[in-house]
């Protein structure tokens, strides 16, 4: 048999890639829980994208005269908060921030996070002074390590997604760590190894790539968790300042108001848990449908 | 057993001793003199330079830390920039509410998870069982600030059942425990459903397991396969688990004590994130991170006791 042929009869990498991505879709899309969850961050990215579009008002537009309007007025469906302002344009900008401030978040924490996990899990001389710093960061219950970075930095959004970055990393480093590990051991990267392939390339082009599973899960997870998160911290005033339509925030300016006009609370609140569960669902759905081609390919 | 409470001991101390280093560093990462803070606008050049004395803010850094451990083993953590109260003094004052807000809590979780999770392994895959497990998706992705204030609108205001904030009262009063019922539901709503989807999981892998099919097959009674061999194994996992979350809860009670207004630990950190009063941030961050670390040493060995397989090699 001539090498051609071997070569018309085995698929390539690139088309083995694309066929496991599909079959991970697959058993993604078969879980009816993530095919809501991912409607939902849909929809979210769809009105982050064309904000201005969907809605043409300026979200911090005041009118003290259309104050506290309620549900399904006019013009204001969502009605209007206390300085007049219409609740509907208000979430759909505070979609934009409250995914921009996800993405940042994880992608900070993930860099960090990635780089740690493959040096620490790589280099053995480095594991144990990278892991018991991982460790000191871990004796901080979430939230609080957030809150003590604010506190040096003080309170605004970009300090915000800086305190979730750092607050990422630590889980993050440990989880690639942990894939490095038992990739290391495999005969292939050994091979590249006595191929003589750079530290940094075996770790690049080879480690990594084979870690990208858990990663993906986490980054999902985390994206919920950063949400929730920057909420609370925008909540509590430490985060986003008025008039930022953050959802957290507008929580936070409605709390007086909500006897007299408890849509300012309620509708940004299901704003929140709505892309929070989502996240989670497709975070979940994601590990089953990776764990599933995990154990299949072996 | 010994030489596992010995390693994780020496490793505790280790960590309270990076903890403190954190908090340490964080007072002098942050912008800002704190003489010139607590000299205030009016204070000349002589007066901050004074106060730098004072203070041991000219030593090196290092022996400042070493001032400041040792200032830690007296109980002494500073005083506040804002109030000049001694900052361990304000802790001790409201640290019981802290306290008493993360057990009734963890108390609502364990009763609310436990039950729930158990329910849906034994009617796994119907209507309960689904319920349960959407629910507990939606308990971990529901913002608890926003669910207290829900729950104040709804309880304390419409209905009029509980008051709208406070904990003035002893918790083993009615009037005490009214109090608490608020801020315990909306702390302990994430706790819940994580909780539940742990002894869920853990549950439905012990109903599987071999010595359970024996169990029924030798024509023990289905009550007692329950409680004696499925429980009593699929606790140990769940045990883990709610000794964390008593840990997160500890930090939780940070949102939680705001919204309702409680005059506690996490409270008195988020005023003094506010006002920029460094030593009250540090003495209420080295508290809640010491008790971390704590709960969690406690619940690894707990975790060797109740399972004599795990060693922590």
């Amino acid at each position: 048999m001539s090498t051609e042929v071997v070569t018309q009869q085995l698929p390539s990498h690139k088309k083995k890639k694309e066929f496991a991505l599909f079959k991970t879709w697959k058993r993604l899309i078969k879980n009816k829980m993530a095919i809501v969850g991912l409607v939902i961050i849909a929809l979210q990215l769809f009105m982050a994208l064309a904000a201005p579009v969907i809605v043409g008002v300026d979200p911090n537009k005041q009118n003290l005269e259309l104050s506290e309007l309620p549900i399904g007025t006019e013009g204001h469906w969502l009605g209007t908060d206390n300085y007049g302002r219409d609740i509907w344009s208000r979430i759909v900008y505070g979609a934009r921030i409250s995914l921009l401030v996800g993405i940042g978040a994880v992608s900070l924490g993930l860099v960090g996070g990635v780089v740690l996990g493959l040096l620490s899990g790589y280099y053995r001389r480095l594991d144990g002074i990278i892991m018991r710093f991982v460790d000191l960061m871990f004796a901080f219950p979430g939230i609080l390590l957030a809150m003590l970075i604010i506190a040096i930095l003080g309170t605004s959004l970009v300090n915000v997604v800086i305190a979730i970055s750092i607050w990422s990393i630590p889980t993050c480093a440990r989880i690639v760590r942990g894939s490095v590990l038992s990739i290391k051991k495999q005969e292939y990267i050994i091979a590249m190894r006595s191929l003589g392939a750079s530290d940094l390339r075996i770790m690049v082009r080879h480690v990594l790539p084979n870690c990208m599973a858990p990663i993906i899960v986490f980054a999902t997870m985390r994206m919920a968790t950063a949400i929730l998160s920057t909420a609370s911290l925008s909540f509590l005033g430490l985060g986003a300042q008025p008039p930022t339509p953050e959802w957290g925030a507008m929580i936070a300016a409605g709390q007086e108001y909500m006897w007299t006009s408890p849509h300012m609370i309620v509708i940004p609140g299901i704003a929140i848990m709505l892309v929070v569960f989502a996240f989670n669902v497709v975070g979940d759905a994601l590990r089953d449908a990776l764990d599933q081609g995990m154990s299949l390919d072996k | 057993m010994a030489g596992l409470i010995v390693r994780r001991v020496f490793q505790l101390v280790l960590l309270l001793i990076g903890i403190s280093f954190i908090v340490f560093m964080s007072m002098h990462i942050a912008p800002g003199d704190p003489a010139s803070i607590i000299g205030g606008p009016t204070a000349t050049q002589e007066d901050v330079e004074a106060i730098r004395e004072n203070l041991g803010l000219n030593e090196p850094l290092l022996a400042q830390y070493f001032d400041y451990l040792k200032g830690i083993f007296a109980g002494d953590l500073g005083f506040s920039y804002q109030t000049k109260q001694a900052v361990s003094e304000a802790i001790i004052d409201r640290f019981p509410n802290t306290l008493n807000l993360a057990i009734a809590s963890i108390i609502v979780a364990i009763v609310i998870g436990v039950t729930a999770g158990i329910i849906s392994a034994l009617k796994h895959n119907t209507w309960f069982d689904g319920l349960s497990t959407i629910i507990a998706l939606g308990g971990i992705s529901i913002p608890n600030f926003w669910l207290g204030a829900i729950l104040i609108l709804i309880f304390a205001v419409n209905l009029q059942w509980f008051p709208v904030g406070g904990l003035t009262e002893p918790f083993w009063t009615i009037e005490g425990m009214k109090q608490l019922a608020l801020p315990a539901i909306t702390l302990g709503t994430g706790s819940a459903a994580m909780i539940a989807r742990m002894s869920r999981s853990a549950m439905l892998e012990v109903i599987r397991a071999d010595y359970v099919r024996t169990a029924r097959a030798k024509g023990v009674r289905e009550k007692t396969v329950i409680m004696m061999h499925c429980l009593r194994n699929a606790m140990i996992p769940v045990i883990t688990v709610i000794g964390l979350n008593f840990g997160f809860l500890l930090g939780g009670t940070i949102i939680t004590e705001s919204v309702f207004a409680i005059n506690g630990v996490g409270r008195l950190m988020i005023e003094s994130i506010a006002a920029r009063d460094f030593p009250m941030v540090q003495g209420s961050v080295l508290l809640v991170a010491t008790l971390f670390v704590l709960v969690n040493l406690i619940v690894d060995i707990v975790y060797a006791f109740i399972d004599p397989r795990i060693s922590y090699e």
